[in-house]
């Protein structure tokens, strides 16, 4: 069992983009497949078209006799299962404060849930606080999606920075382009050059695309109702290549 | 792995099916979904040795799987059979795992298709207001292939996390009179409609005698299940699917003649010769046959009790028994086909279903009593023949000690209904380990005369060959002296004081009570 966040602490990058349809492509590939959906928006639960269970609470979830299990939603789409967001999600910060082992609760959590599991797949909330230090204690691989803009390098390297000073292991960071619009000539400066600086970054990316955007009427990952149009088939090769290592 | 979730099952009538569907749409968000059929093909034995194992071994798009009672198949028993013929060994499947419990079970047994089926199905999806999918809803629908009657079944399987709302179509399909819950699993289902509900009873199950029925009821009742069973493994024989067909045939043949000559005057002595000469013909012409089966299928223990460098001198030797197992086995086949021989089989079967055979000097006694004086009288030959074994003792008289003793245990199994079941497993049980080392002797002595024979009669043998028999002639003769040491020590363990009253205790008891 593999554990992949698809992480970045800056909003609107295509987090949730890359972790719902990294999750239908881990499926499709014959692996059973959990999604945690981590952000109190619940981008995620949205487009699987599942509402959170009136008893998930923050609490309810890292604290003691948790729900997390029972909270588990079977998606339309056979051995992919999801841990749906709830509202509270917001008060994760102050909650974690509070505790005993404030910075592994989200790995406990996820070694109780995996047991069926081949595959974790985690979509976080944008932030650089205590429920990010979680994701980086459970996660193995750490997707960063990477809108090609000058400010977005610069996070990134902050991101670094942190990981540096932390002690954790760079080398689970692992950026991919997100959104790109190759008539951008910003995008194409900008990708250029990550390519010549950054080993650990991925070939594939994911252009910007109306499709994508999309996902939201549709309510299912662009992977089933468009599989040919060329962002599926960039998700798809993003999931080959982060399993491919 | 997912833990693969509960599915309730409904059976019901196909002709409901419009109404039912029609009901279920009224609960707002049926959609449908994909339709799907597939092949349920049925591998077992000719005993169904695997089902009485609760085991179902299955075939769906070339690849066989095993199905456990309680339900799904672990993946990696899988296994594709390597070749294409009329059935398959358990050497013949891919996966070690396959092997294993297929040998273990199969013995020297093939197994074929025996019952086939279709199963087409509907697939609904059943959502909530967010059009999310709740609950799948499988119409599942069997036939077997020439058969009239449908299983019909509709599977409702709830989502994992939207149990709650699944229960409620569960309440709402129960209350419907068109749906029952009792449904019946889709194997046996299939295996009862293609006629294969049971194994062929087994002689001790099926052959039930009462103590105070005449000789020749039950002498007649016997013969007629044994032709019956022979009878039923003709068509094995002739498709070569295992050898165990013509073993099975030559053993029911072997008892029938037993019976009729262990159990003398059942019917008239001329009617009596008649039937055995008849039989032991029928068994006759599939002597060569047995025999090459015997020799073949130890070809690889006989191969590996000779040295390496003799070994290759063997394969000319099994090389002209296959070649002779193939002439012979299409001798056989015209032999069970002609008209002569349907004939001769329909006529002896005939006279044992109408029942008015000639009389015997003892057609009217009761039979509990015969048998178990024949029995005593068979124990007492015996034990006679046993105890005056030595290690001088001629070959002969120990060949004579095996045939009583195969006499002994034929009207013991034959009439075991007749007598307490724990006291002739246990005679059984410990006559068989007598019996084993008899039987092996025998065999030891026989090879080798067969061997000699092919030695002696063979053209052009060349010198490898004629070393390795020289060889494996030395090493049975070896194997028959060692056998022949342990016959006395063996007869000592079987026929202890034990024994002796266990003997008395049985038959006796049953001999006074019914004079």
């Amino acid at each position: 069992m593999s554990i992949i966040a698809c992480y970045s602490s800056k909003g609107g990058v295509g987090k949730t983009a890359a972790a719902v349809n990294l999750a239908y492509a881990s499926t499709a590939a014959g692996n059973s497949t959990l999604l945690i959906d981590l952000d109190q928006q619940g981008a995620a639960s949205f487009y699987f078209r599942i509402r959170p269970p009136k008893k998930l609470r923050a609490k309810r979830l890292i604290g003691k006799n948790n729900t997390a299990y029972d909270s588990i939603r079977e998606t339309d789409f056979e051995a992919l299962h999801l841990l749906p967001a709830h509202q509270s999600y917001r008060n994760f910060d102050a909650l974690l404060d509070g505790m005993k082992k404030s910075h592994t609760r989200l790995k406990a959590l996820i070694d109780e849930l995996s047991e069926e599991y081949d595959q974790v797949i985690l979509d976080c909330p944008p932030s650089l606080s205590l429920v990010a230090e979680n994701i980086f204690q459970a996660a193995d691989t750490l997707l960063v999606p990477l809108v090609p803009t000058t400010l977005s390098l610069r996070t990134y390297e902050q991101l670094k920075e942190f990981f540096e000073d932390s002690g954790y292991k760079r080398k689970r960071l692992r950026p991919f382009f997100s959104m790109v619009d190759k008539r951008k000539r910003l995008h194409q400066h900008v990708v250029s050059q990550l390519r010549h600086t950054e080993k650990r970054l991925l070939q594939t990316s994911i252009p910007y695309s109306a499709e994508v955007e999309a996902m939201g009427t549709h309510r299912e990952p662009v992977l089933h109702f468009a599989p040919r149009h060329p962002s599926s088939i960039a998700f798809e090769t993003l999931w080959e290549e982060v399993v491919s290592e | 792995m997912l833990e693969s979730r509960p599915q309730l099952r409904w059976r019901f009538n196909p002709s409901d099916l419009e109404s039912i569907l029609e009901a279920l749409s009224a609960t707002g968000s049926i959609h449908p979904g994909k339709d799907s059929s597939s092949s349920i093909e049925i591998f077992d034995s000719f005993d169904q040795c695997l089902r009485q194992a609760d085991l179902f071994l299955l075939r769906q798009r070339g690849l066989f799987y095993f199905s456990f009672p309680d339900g799904e198949t672990p993946p990696e028993l899988a296994s594709k059979a390597r070749k294409q013929g009329n059935g398959y060994f358990w050497q013949d499947f891919e996966s070690p795992v396959a092997q294993a419990i297929l040998k273990k079970h199969l013995k020297l047994r093939a197994v074929t298709r025996i019952a086939n089926a279709k199963s087409e199905t509907k697939a609904f999806e059943l959502r909530n207001g967010d059009d999310k999918i709740i609950s799948r809803i499988q119409i599942e629908t069997i036939t077997c292939p020439g058969r009239e009657s449908t299983l019909s079944v509709l599977i409702l399987s709830p989502l994992r996390g939207y149990e709650e709302e699944s229960n409620l179509i569960a309440l709402f399909l129960d209350a419907a009179s068109e749906l029952d819950r009792d449904v019946p699993s889709t194997l046996d289902w299939v295996l009862a409609e293609s006629g294969q509900n049971t194994p062929p009873p087994s002689p001790s199950q099926a052959i039930q005698l009462s103590p105070e029925q005449s000789v020749q009821t039950a002498v007649t009742e016997i013969a007629s299940f044994m032709i019956q069973t022979a009878r039923r493994s003709e068509d094995g024989i002739k498709a070569d699917i295992d050898t165990e067909y013509l073993h099975d045939y030559r053993v029911s043949i072997r008892k029938l003649r037993s019976v009729l000559s262990l159990i003398k005057g059942a019917y008239s002595k001329e009617e009596t010769r008649h039937l055995k000469a008849q039989f032991a013909e029928l068994a006759r012409a599939t002597n060569r046959l047995r025999d090459l089966d015997v020799y073949l299928l130890e070809e690889t223990a006989i191969t590996l009790s000779l040295p390496d460098y003799l070994q290759p001198g063997l394969e000319r030797m099994f090389t002209d028994f296959r070649a002779e197992r193939v002439q012979e086995l299409q001798r056989i086949r015209r032999h069970l086909r002609s008209k002569k021989y349907a004939a001769t089989v329909e006529e002896l079967a005939s006279q044992f279903e109408t029942g008015d055979q000639p009389e015997g000097k003892r057609s009217h006694l009761p039979i509990g009593q015969v048998a178990a004086a024949e029995i005593l009288a068979h124990y007492q030959r015996v034990s006679t023949l046993g105890s005056a074994i030595n290690d001088q003792t001629p070959d002969d008289e120990v060949h004579e000690l095996r045939i009583e003793c195969k006499k002994l245990r034929y009207l013991l199994e034959l009439f075991s209904s007749l007598f307490p079941p724990k006291e002739i497993k246990t005679i059984i049980k410990q006559l068989k380990g007598l019996q084993n080392t008899l039987g092996d002797f025998n065999d030891y002595c026989v090879q080798q005369v067969a061997l000699s024979d092919y030695l002696e009669k063979t053209p052009r043998l060349g010198r490898n060959t004629a070393a390795a028999l020289g060889g494996l002639i030395s090493h049975l003769h070896r194997k028959q002296v060692e056998a022949r040491s342990h016959v006395s020590e063996r007869f000592i363990q079987f026929n202890d004081s034990k024994m002796k009253t266990r003997f008395k205790r049985t038959f006796k008891k049953s001999r006074k009570e019914r004079i």
